[in-house]
């Protein structure tokens, strides 16, 4: 196939929208959706806001307590995972009937390849526009769409106009769609990069596609060579239909910030009993297994252990966080939230694949790369050193 | 152009080539079929550009020429005519005339130069086939194709030609369909494979035929002549997967069934079975087989056992029984054969009989199945 057609489909503040949509009388208000602010002691995070909240100043991720010194006034809301999950499976129903490659990337998020499907709607900006009407009348919510040849322009023109918005990025104009952009849109530049770049006078994704492929590896090695492709528009990564959620995790945020060995121990206990309970109820089974630590100052680390056989048994699960915090320096230090982890997820009820090893191994690399963007954002890992992960443990600092 | 036909004839004509009409198109004159009358004889074309068809007929002529007619309305008035003769001519205004004893029916034409030419090509080489023979293999498997447009070397039914052989193969990458006939004289010295979209296949079966087919392979199509009717269509480009690395090769196991004890079986149980998955599993023991189904969404289950011999004590596998019941209906024999290894990987199917010179197998992939499951039965 020649020309590939990508479509990148983002809810519009997706929880929020529900709560406004189920709630009519929070219509026009800020709705933060989150942990519980207890009077701004609150020591959660928010989930999603608003728009109207947005204004404020409220954003995705934001301790609960800081969303209440800006909007004491808004409406919060302790989230509903089982409703929003429910609207989610309505809205990528829809999408699969738009074509057979669909990978969902989050409950809200998914991509689309429409290389060969847009021919049926004659065209993609009828097609976007008809996806876009169908969610609307199915769930009254806002979605905002990007269409571009790869996956990284798609995402970031879904973003470029939001709320429902549509972007779309033709071929040609890849180029120009690009240029302009502040260099920290690139998928991979995160706090760490962005200061190097700016000092190299690098302002927009322009800017950095003036410099050779050679010029950025020198300076960046590998990571360089896959900025140099981003900026030049380059991602070649499929859409791929992964059926299922890609990992299962618990966490806990502690009410006070904990330094006791035996209780932070017994915790994860906890968290892998109640995990595993989780996974044999759905039968799922997964291969990796992470632990989190967030310490005081917020500076948050994964440890993660890969088992060639997939596993949902609580003693393996356990004996494995335990071990990877075992070996944790934590030195002493308070731990803020604690939280376990299994991904690489495979299920009971599974069709199993004829050709399965023609594909595993890309669909491998894929499945580790959006899980461990999906966890720890764009920023944390690049394509090149993901092809190492033979090595059993990896850990990614936020 | 005119002639006069007999309702009757002109309309299987028309309905053989009406398959290959395209539905929806954005090039209009997709939509017509082509008329051309010699003398006595009228040649009616259909095409979508990739599938072409021809189809001939006796009528009896009066002035020669042709024209680009709109399928769909001509199949529909043809249809509901009475079998009465009918009297076909084109007019100066671009319209073709129907015209019976009482009716007359005008439809506006296309321009008949629009209509694409489908240049056949000289073939690499040629062979005749018995239609009953190239019609059963394209049954044993034509239901195991993808119709996953993304794979597209999956769309089609696998044709390899060797000096003495001929097969076909389809598969959707869960489960295959192999079909062989051996002492089959092709051409000396080929080696050749080629993927027939699904679509030319579903048109020869629609086409049944008497006597022998002559089948011609070029570089990128490939032409079916039949007794009236000529089939020409392009290839699918791509590679078929080789398939004969994961023929298994240690299935040390086997089961013996009777078949249509199993598809009654089968069908009962499924119908309790997880919609999604329409998962069942096997339970071999060496004299018995149970079949159950649960589907825990609803609270609803099934089992049913009966008699089979398993050469093992004791082994649990999980299928798709659409996919398990597809192959059964393709079995033709009152016994079926399993060969297994164990509950993650394929099985191979085959009749307990086969003819001389004939072979069918099958692969099936399972359904993984989960630890507690498996524990609880």
């Amino acid at each position: 196939m020649s020309e590939r057609i990508i479509l990148h489909i983002d809810m519009d503040a997706f929880f929020a929208a529900i709560e406004q949509n189920d709630h009519p009388e929070w219509r026009g208000k800020a709705v933060i959706v989150g942990a519980d602010p207890k009077n701004g002691k609150g020591r959660g995070v928010v989930s999603t806001c608003s728009y109207e909240a947005r204004a404020y100043g409220v954003r995705s991720a934001m301790p609960i307590s800081k969303a209440w010194q800006l909007c004491p006034q808004a409406v919060y809301v302790y989230p509903r995972g089982k409703r929003y999950a429910e609207v989610s499976r309505c809205v990528m129903a829809i999408l699969d009937r738009y074509s057979p490659d669909l990978e969902q990337i989050s409950i809200d998020e998914a991509f689309l390849d429409i290389s060969s499907t847009h021919k049926l709607y004659s065209g993609v900006e009828n097609m976007a526009r008809r996806i876009k009407q169908e969610i609307a009348n199915a769930t009254g919510l806002t979605s905002s769409i990007g269409i571009a040849p790869n996956k990284f322009l798609a995402k970031i023109a879904s973003d470029l106009r939001k709320p429902d918005g549509l972007v779309i990025v033709a071929p040609d104009a890849v180029q120009a769609f690009l240029q302009p952009l502040e260099i920290a849109r690139l998928w991979g530049v995160g706090v760490k990069t962005l200061p190097f770049l700016q000092r190299m006078g690098i302002r927009t994704i322009g800017d950095l596609a003036r410099f050779s492929q050679k010029e950025l590896a020198d300076r960046f090695g590998k990571s360089g060579v896959h900025y140099w492709r981003l900026a030049h528009g380059l991602d070649d990564r499929a859409v791929r239909d992964e059926g299922q959620a890609k990992s299962i995790s618990r966490e806990l945020t502690f009410d006070k910030d904990e330094s006791e060995e035996a209780a932070l121990r017994q915790t994860l206990f906890y968290l892998c009993d109640d995990l595993t309970k989780e996974m044999r109820k759905k039968e799922l089974y997964g291969r990796t297994i992470t632990l989190k630590i967030r310490l005081h100052d917020f500076s948050t680390f994964t440890r993660s252990r890969t088992f060639k056989q997939p596993t949902n048994r609580t003693t393996l699960i356990r004996k494995t966080i335990e071990e990877l915090f075992t070996a944790f320096e934590r030195r002493n230090q308070a731990v803020r939230l604690l939280g376990v982890g299994v991904s690489h997820l495979e299920g009971a009820g599974e069709q199993l694949q004829l050709f399965a090893d023609e594909t595993q191994s890309a669909d491998r690399v894929e499945r580790v790369m959006d899980q461990v963007r999906k966890r720890f954002g764009d920023r944390s890992i690049t394509r090149a050193s993901l092809l190492d992960h033979s090595q059993d443990s990896q850990w990614i600092r936020e | 152009m005119n002639f006069t036909t007999s309702k009757r004839e002109f309309f299987e004509a028309l309905q053989k080539v009406i398959g290959v009409v395209p539905q929806k198109t954005t090039i209009s004159i997709l939509t017509c079929v082509l008329m051309d009358l010699d003398g006595d004889r009228l040649n009616m074309t259909g095409t979508d550009l990739e599938i072409s068809i021809t189809t001939s007929l006796q009528v009896s002529g009066h002035e020669k020429g042709s024209a680009a007619i709109p399928a769909k309305i001509l199949l529909e008035i043809v249809r509901e005519l009475p079998d009465v003769p009918l009297h076909i001519q084109d007019d100066s205004s671009n319209k073709i005339i129907i015209k019976t004893e009482k009716g007359e029916y005008k439809i506006a034409t296309q321009p008949k130069e629009d209509f694409p030419k489908i240049a056949v090509e000289e073939g690499e080489f040629s062979f005749i086939m018995d239609a009953g023979l190239l019609s059963r293999m394209v049954e044993k498997t034509i239901f195991a194709v993808s119709i996953d447009e993304l794979r597209p070397a999956l769309t089609g039914i696998n044709m390899e030609f060797y000096p003495n052989e001929i097969r076909l193969v389809a598969t959707d990458g869960h489960r295959l369909a192999k079909v062989s006939k051996v002492n089959f004289p092709v051409k000396k010295d080929i080696h050749k494979n080629l993927i027939v979209p699904t679509k030319t296949m579903t048109l020869l079966m629609k086409n049944p035929q008497s006597s022998g087919v002559k089948i011609q392979i070029g570089e990128d199509h490939i032409v079916f002549y039949l007794e009236n009717s000529v089939v020409y269509s392009k290839l699918i480009n791509g590679a078929f997967p080789n398939y004969d690395r994961v023929l298994p090769k240690d299935n040390d196991k086997e089961l013996r069934v009777n078949r249509d004890l199993l598809i009654a079986a089968l069908r009962r149980v499924s119908i309790f079975s997880s919609s999604l998955t329409h998962q069942v599993r096997l339970i071999l023991s060496s004299h018995e087989m149970t079949i159950r189904s649960e589907d825990i969404e609803f609270g609803a289950e099934a089992k049913e056992v009966i008699p089979s011999q398993f050469s093992d004590e004791w082994l649990q596998i999980g299928y798709n029984s659409n996919y398990l019941m597809d192959v059964l209906r393709h079995v033709d024999t009152e016994e079926v054969v399993f060969e297994l290894k164990d509950g993650n990987n394929s099985a191979i199917i085959t009749p307990a009989a086969t003819e001389e010179g004939e072979s069918i197998l099958y692969l099936l992939m399972p359904i993984r199945i989960s630890e507690e499951t498996a524990a609880a039965s």
